[in-house]
């Protein structure tokens, strides 16, 4: 598994790159004081894996992440407990180390890595017909329409498939759902949030209404959305 | 008072003391440079700068095993942040940052 490490702080990036060295499957190819220099070296170069700093001057972590546009796996890397809610809402991120890493927490970490290529299990059927998708709720497959959904929001490990009716709760990823949801009607505007963007009701800077629901777009995804909107 | 100790670094290296002594080194050089960033920021008056500073020093303070220090860090982090002149943990983290240079001195 190739993989670079990110920390503006060389004590930090010296314990991980020791962690690494005792695992045989790791090679670790690139050390980037800044997120930035990291970018470069992506450009050019695949890696599987990248241990990541989140609080970092300029240019965070989460900043980083939002850069990416096909992100390997990523193991946070911190001394802040306060940020693991919102590391979970991101797809890539298999885990979150509290600085200073231990041994076998790391090891644990190594081995979520290794399992989440295998893993490839959804709780989301895709039919023919292509207007609807089942869901597995509670061992149900409950049928939902794709123009019922107006929003769907992760939740940690979960995900809510919001429509007029009713949410659904189900046991996997926003990744999961955009692979099966209809680019025609669906985006993914912020790391959180899918929305159906043919039931937009208007649009301010940052943020979307949609339902009565204020949601957030990203930077990085608003461009995207604007290209989708049949703007006057 | 807590006093600084290698356990960690211990427990990291095992048998490696090539890696160790090499950390030990980094660790000092890395702690000096960012300590004298956060005294200049300090001095500067550019709390939101030296709560980075004091962000990155954290780290370095719970490598060597002091966990009130930590706390003190953490708060004295957010006073910084929220530029709550005067700060009261100012004298305890700088009291910290103290001991820790000395306590690396004798490795």
């Amino acid at each position: 598994m190739k993989c670079i490490l990110i920390d503006d702080e060389a004590a930090a990036r010296s314990i991980i790159a020791h962690l690494c060295s005792q695992v045989k499957a790791l090679h670790v190819i690139g050390e980037f004081p800044s997120a930035i220099e990291a970018i470069k070296f992506l450009n050019k170069n695949e890696v599987d894996l990248i241990f990541l700093d989140i609080h970092m001057p300029n240019f965070s972590g989460f900043d980083f992440i939002e850069t990416l546009k096909d992100p390997p796996k990523i193991i946070l890397t911190t001394s802040d407990k306060n940020f693991a809610f919102e590391a979970f809402g991101y797809d890539c991120v298999i885990d979150y180390l509290l600085k200073p890493i231990t041994l076998p927490r790391f090891l644990k970490a190594i081995k979520k890595a290794g399992n989440t290529s295998l893993q490839n299990t959804s709780n989301i059927s895709k039919v023919d017909t292509q207007d609807h998708l089942y869901v597995n709720i509670n061992r149900r497959l409950v049928k939902i329409e794709y123009n019922k959904i107006y929003l769907v929001e992760a939740k940690g490990d979960y995900i809510v498939i919001k429509t007029d009716a009713e949410n659904y709760t189900v046991h996997t990823t926003l990744k999961n759902i955009i692979e099966k949801l209809p680019d025609s009607t669906f985006l993914k505007i912020h790391r959180s949030f899918i929305i159906n963007y043919k039931k937009i009701i208007d649009i301010e800077d940052n943020s979307v209404l949609i339902n009565k629901e204020v949601i957030p777009i990203s930077r990085s995804n608003r461009p995207e959305l604007m290209k989708k909107l049949n703007l006057l | 008072m807590e006093k600084p100790n290698t356990t960690y670094i211990d427990q990291l290296s095992g048998d490696d003391s090539s890696f160790r002594n090499k950390f030990i080194n980094l660790l000092k050089s890395e702690l000096i440079l960012e300590i004298d960033k956060y005294k200049k920021a300090f001095l500067n008056k550019d709390y939101s700068n030296a709560s980075e500073h004091v962000h990155r020093l954290k780290h370095k303070i719970s490598v060597l095993g002091l966990e009130k220090g930590y706390t003190i860090a953490l708060a004295y982090e957010n006073e910084l942040k929220e530029k709550k002149d005067p700060f009261s943990n100012q004298k305890k983290f700088d009291d910290v940052l103290t001991q820790m240079v000395e306590f690396l001195k004798c490795l």
